[in-house]
């Protein structure tokens, strides 16, 4: 009787697995899921997304999930805010609540150099439609009250840039959103099923091999982040992508006292309340590669003494949790999405590093625009992994602060 | 109010606690003090071979220009032959380099690593150091019957023409890619080995294992601190 209490309906159905897919995409997490949903609106419904864990586990269980579009490069904002205004319409798109706060966020400058930089994300950020001004020590004070902004410490607070529409979304929500929307479409999503290679007939991609068995597709999309570099070594590609991890840790709750996001580049730190009243801190990716998901205690002693070096009132807060994710980082902080070099049927939507989260909407509906027409939006024109070979790279140094060491 | 006091794990954790050591906190590592006696794991390791947990270890890749003067810095004359192992004396406990390549050492301290990077940071600039502590665990075969448990791992020649004391080498053991080096404690032939640190269970079994005819055991950092 009790279990009449709870819901009967599921949020994604469970297909048996067919032989044949239009197209596969391997990796559950919100790249592959916001590919599939987006791919299903344009009517290509035929699709299997494969995980080799559960929905949402990898990279997008583990990220800080901040959304912004302050970047620096003319390739990168116009990318970055078209996946911030889907981001603000996609609760409603999807009728699900994402828990998107738009809190705002502060770049903090330390030197003058750095307030350089931000001046000049500032105006190309403005020029290119995105909401960013610099700010001076007084307004900081008035957003975030217990900063130090004492002078004379080796990185004094200068001034920040201020990024009113930033904002954190919950993570889970926008992977469960997806998934729920892309079933609803007819796309199946297959948990728990590895990809363990990839079948060619020549230069064309044909199919998957699975610990559940072999699929055909004509069509396979890589969307696995942190193991891109692997899935792509069954197709025969050689990735400029390393793998890195990235940690972060979170706080006992505490009452509401800040309610920006405050990040430094020159501390490599970044830090924000949680409606939960935790505090969720962020920094630098270790600066070795491995594919281990093991926290440490070297980075935890960094991210506490970072965040007191700007919130020095926190000493006494105790941290509850800390974690790794992987990010796949290119040389040039920007992602890689298009048709493999060389290998037909055969599409990458990888590279996303440290600033992958914010950017799914805008990725996964051009991913879908590519797979349905065979063209490559405007939107990710310059994300193409034939930059590479070129020489027309991005640069994207403000990606992330979480890259600066890398 | 209460003192919070965060210590790092050992990949290798749960065999220890499997194992019911006396676990003892060793520059804010939880690490097994002893299993049995000191006494008893001492006599193993001049008897046959022991096998130590010693993760905590300190442990700086230097990359790039290895230049005189960094070495200067740690306190050593000049540069060294490639595959050799230096000993220096420090105030904060013995520092350890591995020369691995022209470009590539490792360095290596019982303290704490940021102790090496201070002194690293002394010399020339075109050189950069990672700090390896967290990422690769360590493990310290010691006794008589340390080179037989090494030769059914690895690959890497360990005989004492090829593999003498203070001798350091890259390869795969245990079909994993691992730094080996031989450290001798006086008359005691050891060896320190350093790998992933998301195998260190696999490789903590795999020695185990291939030392089984040589009486391998476990042994505690305090019985290694007596050879």
């Amino acid at each position: 009787m009790v279990t009449q209490l709870f819901r009967k309906a599921k949020m994604w159905g469970t297909p048996p697995l067919k032989d044949r897919y239009d197209v596969v995409i391997v990796g559950a997490g919100v790249h592959g899921l916001s590919t599939a949903y987006y791919l299903a609106q344009k009517g290509i419904t035929n699709i299997a997304v494969l995980d080799r864990g559960y929905i949402g586990g990898g990279g997008s269980a583990r990220s800080t999930a901040i959304i912004r579009s302050n970047y620096l490069t003319a390739e990168a904002i116009p990318f970055f805010r078209e996946s911030h205004k889907l981001y603000e319409g996609l609760g409603q798109e999807l009728s699900y609540n994402l828990l998107f706060d738009q809190m705002g966020r502060l770049d903090i400058g330390h030197t003058e150099s750095s307030v350089y930089w931000l001046r000049l994300r500032v105006e190309f950020n403005k020029l290119l439609g995105v909401d960013s001004r610099l700010i001076g020590p007084d307004e900081i004070k008035d957003m975030v009250p217990p900063i130090d902004l004492r002078v004379g410490k080796p990185l004094p607070i200068m001034a920040a840039l201020h990024h009113p529409r930033a904002g954190v979304v919950r993570h889970d929500a926008v992977v469960w959103g997806y998934a729920r929307g892309a079933d609803k479409l007819g796309v199946e999503i297959h948990p728990f099923t590895e990809v363990t290679g990839i079948t060619r007939e020549g230069n064309r991609v044909t199919g998957v091999e699975t610990t559940k068995g072999p699929i055909m597709a004509d069509t396979v999309v890589s969307a696995t982040a942190g193991w891109s570099s692997n899935i792509s070594a069954m197709a025969g590609l050689d990735l400029p992508i390393v793998t890195y991890p990235l940690q972060a840790c979170v706080t006992e709750p505490m009452k509401p006292f800040m309610d920006t996001i405050v990040s430094s580049a020159d501390i490599h730190v970044y830090v924000y309340q949680t409606d939960r009243g935790e505090l969720v801190i962020g920094g630098a990716v270790d600066q070795y590669q491995t594919y281990s998901q093991r926290s440490t205690l070297t980075m935890l002693e960094e991210l506490a003494s970072d965040t007191l070096d700007l919130l020095p009132d926190l000493r006494e807060v105790k941290i509850m949790r800390q974690w790794a994710g992987l990010c796949d980082m290119t040389p040039d902080y920007a992602p890689i999405i298009g048709k493999a070099p060389g290998l037909d049927g055969f599409i990458l939507n990888c590279g996303w590093g440290t600033w992958g989260f914010k950017a799914a909407p805008a990725s996964g509906q051009s991913t879908a625009e590519l797979i349905a027409t065979g063209k490559t939006p405007s939107l990710i024109k310059h994300f193409g992994p034939e930059r590479f070979d070129n020489g027309t790279m991005v640069n994207e140094r403000a990606a992330a602060i979480a890259a600066a060491i890398h | 109010m209460q003192e919070w006091n965060p210590v790092a794990l050992s990949a290798i954790q749960p065999r220890h606690l499997s194992l019911g050591a006396t676990l003892v906190e060793t520059n804010k590592w939880l690490l097994p003090a002893r299993y049995s006696t000191v006494e008893e794991e001492t006599e193993q390791i001049r008897e046959a071979a022991g096998v130590c947990d010693i993760s905590s270890n300190g442990k700086l890749a230097l990359q790039g220009g290895i230049d005189s003067q960094i070495l200067q810095a740690l306190g050593q004359s000049g540069p060294e032959a490639i595959g050799t192992v230096s000993k220096i004396a420090h105030a904060s406990g013995d520092i350890v380099i591995a020369r691995l390549a022209a470009d590539d050492a490792l360095i290596l301290t019982a303290g704490r690593s940021s102790t090496l990077a201070g002194l690293v940071e002394k010399g020339d600039t075109c050189s950069h150091t990672v700090d390896m502590t967290s990422v690769l665990a360590g493990l310290a075969i010691v006794g008589p019957g340390a080179r037989p448990v090494l030769t059914g791992l690895t690959e890497i020649d360990t005989s004492d023409m090829a593999f003498p004391d203070l001798s350091c080498a890259q390869g795969m053991v245990a079909e994993v890619r691992a730094t080996l080096l031989r450290v001798d404690h006086g008359a005691v032939p050891g060896y320190e080995l350093y790998f992933g640190r998301d195998y260190g269970e696999y490789m903590w079994d795999s020695v185990l294992e291939a030392g089984e005819p040589a009486g391998l055991t476990p042994v505690g950092t305090e019985a290694l601190a007596k050879i």
